[in-house]
């Protein structure tokens, strides 16, 4: 259904994704894994075909850098943050069926099997996240597309928001849909995923089952550390002088680091009078 | 490219349009202008024995100069940028719809909502003195609202070149509006004083005045109103009697590649950003 060969994007001399491959059955779910900026979301936009890119992607045979517009056809996305349209629910369904060429009717009805009815006449941006998440796979399953492409579908919900979609997901799968989508959170893949691609600084470092992935020798986990925002930048600098693979994100600093060596980054940090207000383990490959 | 999708998005351009607060408060400037100018110039029509439609008219192109390149100047400016702020180009994108066909729907929407504030100015302007002064000159009327249409065009045109290079819409809305007081700047004063300074040749002058729209603009649109020639100012003098009859044409088509040019390099610009 997806096949991917030699994928290479790059901006400059940065290669955002690095000569990635990978195939997908019908039917299949596939995690694209990774941290921020490990290439997640460009390798979404390449297979959309809105983005050059050096190598070649089919879906459904069709080449998205030759004919994007047929192959977006057959593609629903859910993108990660919904775009603020001046529209009600209802016109907003309107607009992406008739760009869509599909029934309006179909888009209403999975509103209301989504318990969101009674949002027709309401502005899109007055819905809450996980209100606006449900509108954003709504509108991507107009058509019938037989593929979803999800950029961090759970990363702005709330637990149980995020429990009702992997459940909804999981449904639209069983029903023979093939899923991409892009995550961090380990439990999320592990729920959703049949295949994981791991992205490291746009390069596939490991792909496989879930448990084939998990199983990888040289286990790392995420740690979130939370600083004084003077301390950030300084700290940033410090920990990547040490080789640990550091990014500012947010208020906060996310090290991917080897699940044995955890405490290295914290004990660096406080030895370099870096003062650590906070820090959590995010679980990793 | 798709019909049915052209149509969905140029009328999602119009009711936006629609809802814009500058949109509306450019349009109803020129419409309560145009009639206020109309009545204000039958007023004292008494004075000068001259018909209203002429006297209208020649109100009109000095009001349509300073708002028309506003109007499509800041209207085409937000277009792009401010669909990429929002996100929403990112999403209309990744739906089976082509880069080129977001590009002129937008703009034929845009270019659709413009006219129509335009034509109705225009069209209350020409009620009021109709009913005023009774319907002579009204053929030259009809020809100077499509003329200055297409100057609203041409301005939206350059408004979405400026649109499509910029990175946030306030940089492209202070581009524009440098880019309208150049324009309007550069008229039949600054002209004269540059033939006078540089002593140019009057295919020199003629040359540069054509390079702004506006002044191909205001020359053709005088030029229609053939009883006020004195009006042309010296590079529309040298044009008429370069092109002689064929003067109005000539700038028309001037004007339709103002809008082409900039509307084709703006595409390419556009659609390198996107698909970098």
């Amino acid at each position: 259904m997806i096949e991917l060969a030699g994928v290479t994007k790059r901006y400059g001399d940065m290669r955002a994704v690095d000569d990635v491959s990978f195939s997908l059955a019908a039917g299949e779910s596939l995690a694209l894994w990774g941290t921020n900026g490990a290439g997640k979301t460009t390798l979404l936009r390449c297979l959309l075909g809105v983005t050059r890119f050096e190598g070649t992607i089919t879906v459904d045979g069709i080449s998205v850098s030759g004919d994007g517009k047929d192959a977006r056809r057959r593609i629903g996305y859910v993108p990660q943050i919904v775009p603020v349209f001046d529209l009600r629910v209802g016109e907003m369904i309107q607009l992406t069926a008739r760009l869509r060429g599909a029934d309006v009717r179909q888009g209403l009805d999975r509103l209301e099997e989504f318990g969101l009815g009674d949002t027709v006449k309401k502005p899109v941006a007055s819905l809450s996240g996980g209100m606006k998440q449900k509108l954003a796979l709504t509108l991507a399953l107009l058509g019938d597309p037989p593929i979803l492409l999800l950029d961090e579908p759970t990363a702005n919900l709330d637990a149980r928001s995020q429990e009702e979609l992997i459940k909804r997901l999981l449904d639209l799968q069983r029903q023979g849909r093939t899923i991409v989508f892009t995550s961090h959170r380990w439990d999320e893949v592990r729920a959703l995923a049949d295949k994981v691609v791991v992205l490291e600084q746009g390069k596939c470092i490991a792909t496989g089952t879930v448990d084939e992935v998990a199983d990888t020798p040289g286990e790392r986990v995420g740690l979130r550390v939370r600083l004084a925002p003077e301390t950030i930048e300084p700290a940033v600098t410090l920990l990547g002088s040490h080789g640990f693979d550091a990014s500012r994100n947010g208020h906060s600093i996310l090290i991917t680091v080897d699940g044995e060596r955890k405490a290295e980054p914290l004990v660096l940090l406080a030895a370099s009078s870096i003062p650590v207000t906070d820090f959590e383990l995010e679980e990793q490959v | 490219m798709s019909r049915s999708v052209l149509i969905t998005l140029a009328q999602r351009e119009i009711s936006d349009a629609l809802r814009n607060r500058w949109f509306i408060a450019y349009a109803g400037a020129f419409v309560v202008l145009s009639v206020a100018l109309a009545l204000l110039i039958d007023s004292s029509a008494g004075y000068s024995g001259v018909s209203g439609f002429g006297r209208t008219s020649a109100g009109l192109i000095n009001l349509v100069l300073f708002l028309a390149p506003l109007m499509g100047l800041t209207l085409g400016a937000q277009a792009l940028t401010s669909e990429r702020e929002r996100g929403t180009l990112s999403y209309l994108l990744a739906q089976p719809v082509s880069l080129f066909e977001i590009f002129l729907a937008k703009f034929i929407g845009l270019a659709i909502a413009i006219g129509a504030a335009i034509v109705t100015g225009f069209a209350l302007a020409t009620l009021t003195i109709s009913y005023l002064s009774g319907g002579k000159g009204m053929d030259i009327f009809l020809q100077l609202t499509g003329l200055t249409v297409l100057l609203a065009v041409v301005s939206l045109s350059v408004g979405y070149l400026i649109s499509s290079v910029a990175h946030r819409t306030s940089t492209a809305l202070g581009v524009a509006v440098v880019a309208w007081l150049a324009l309007v700047m550069i008229g039949d004063l600054g002209l004269m004083g540059t033939a006078i300074m540089f002593k140019l040749s009057p295919s020199t002058l003629l040359t540069v005045t054509i390079l702004n729209p506006l002044e191909s603009y205001r020359i053709a649109s005088i030029n229609l109103l053939k009883d006020s020639l004195e009006l042309l100012g010296p590079a529309g003098l040298v044009a008429t009697d370069r092109f002689g009859s064929a003067t109005g044409w000539v700038l028309t088509g001037i004007l339709a590649l103002w809008t082409i040019v900039p509307l084709a390099i703006a595409y390419l610009a556009m659609s390198r950003k996107e698909q970098r």
